[in-house]
């Protein structure tokens, strides 16, 4: 009765008053799967792409995905243009003279809780990284991901945060509407004429 | 008990659940079912890896769930019990059998675009994934009002290619 899957149950009385049932079958983790949210996108972003970035070391919550724009990648980072408070921008500037950042300036950031650096926002920097200044920019090193999707937490390190360009979409769509634009100008033209030819033979 | 389950919309708000202890994610809204407000507990159908399901299942004896056989959930960051998944229950409670009971008071939730800290103007801030993805769904509808329109054209054209042929 008191088991479901009828698996053998045995009964011990502990301390705090509650009857303990071991069962030596049940796996210790139990993930369920949720297939019903499968399709669904949240503001317009898909479920795979819902992630939350985390302080590596404490956990703190510092942004997530939907706040994430392009660049970061060639930094061995994760470039976001709104994080949370739990992200403190330092008001001193840092300049490097080796690494990727060689001759840039910007500024540490870290994380409230425990202090550990997570990340710099660029104040000037060389052409290459020039569109990743005043954005916030996270080592992948030190934070990690949860990700909505597949319910797990892996460091950000694990993952690719190459968003695609709508460059290419935009292109095709611009040819197609001249050739839209230039069809109706023809059409336009074709009209004209036979209203003339009308004309003149009435 | 069950009249006080409020359920999730099918336009959730993404968010995430996270250990009050050591703030590993324990589940989200993906698998939100509802809550439970006299239990002052969260119901989910599916939780995070960050959640370990106890090996030995526990009687209850208490008056709110007399009866009850459940498993206790712990975090496996903190290894702090956070809830309990209940596998008897009697008729009342038949609700929330087989799912993730989180005590609401172990848990802290974020809402994922609710970070509000920003240097750059909106002026000048790239394209981010959220904004990305609104303008991917503009560029579908100019695509489909683009497509009915070129129809159009082509219709329009054979139609005028007739007429002057008659004439």
């Amino acid at each position: 009765m008191l088991c479901r899957d009828k698996r053998k149950v045995r009964c011990v009385e502990d301390v705090c008053g509650l009857t303990a049932v071991c069962n030596p079958v049940r796996e210790r983790c139990e993930i369920l799967s949720n297939s019903s949210f499968d399709s669904t996108t949240c503001r317009g972003v898909g479920l795979d792409e819902l992630v939350v970035f985390q302080c590596r070391q404490c956990n703190a919550v510092l942004g997530d995905s939907l706040q994430l724009c392009r660049g970061g990648e060639q930094l061995g980072a994760v470039s976001c243009i709104r994080v949370t408070d739990e992200v403190v921008c330092e008001d001193c500037l840092v300049i490097d003279y080796e690494g990727p950042l060689n001759g840039c300036s910007y500024h540490v950031l870290h994380c409230r809780s425990c202090t550990m650096k997570v990340g710099f926002s660029l104040f000037s920097a060389f052409a290459s990284v020039a569109h990743l200044r005043e954005l916030f920019c996270f080592l992948k090193q030190n934070i990690s991901c949860y990700i909505l999707k597949t319910k797990t937490t892996v460091p950000a390190s694990d993952l690719n945060f190459d968003i695609s360009s709508l460059q290419e979409d935009i292109d095709k769509l611009k040819q197609r509407l001249v050739k839209a634009h230039n069809s109706m100008e023809l059409l336009t033209q074709r009209l004209e004429e036979l209203i003339i030819s009308r004309t003149e033979a009435a | 008990m069950a009249g006080e389950l409020s359920t999730v919309g099918p336009e959730h708000i993404p968010m995430v659940f996270l250990c009050c202890g050591c703030g590993m994610v324990l589940a989200d809204s993906c698998g939100l079912v509802g809550n439970e407000l006299q239990d002052e507990v969260a119901l989910f159908s599916a939780v995070s890896s960050n959640v370990s399901v106890g090996t030995e299942q526990k009687l209850s004896k208490t008056s709110t769930d007399f009866g009850c056989l459940f498993e206790e959930l712990t975090c496996r960051g903190c290894s702090k019990i956070i809830g309990r998944i209940y596998r008897c229950t009697p008729k009342v409670l038949d609700f929330k059998r087989d799912l993730f009971c989180l005590d609401i008071d172990s848990i802290e939730s974020y809402v994922l675009g609710s970070a509000e800290q920003q240097i750059i103007s909106e002026k000048e801030a790239p394209i981010s994934l959220e904004s990305r993805a609104a303008l991917q769904q503009e560029i579908e509808k100019i695509k489909t009002v683009l497509s009915a329109l070129e129809t159009n054209l082509s219709v329009t054209e054979a139609k005028l290619s007739s007429f002057e042929k008659k004439s």
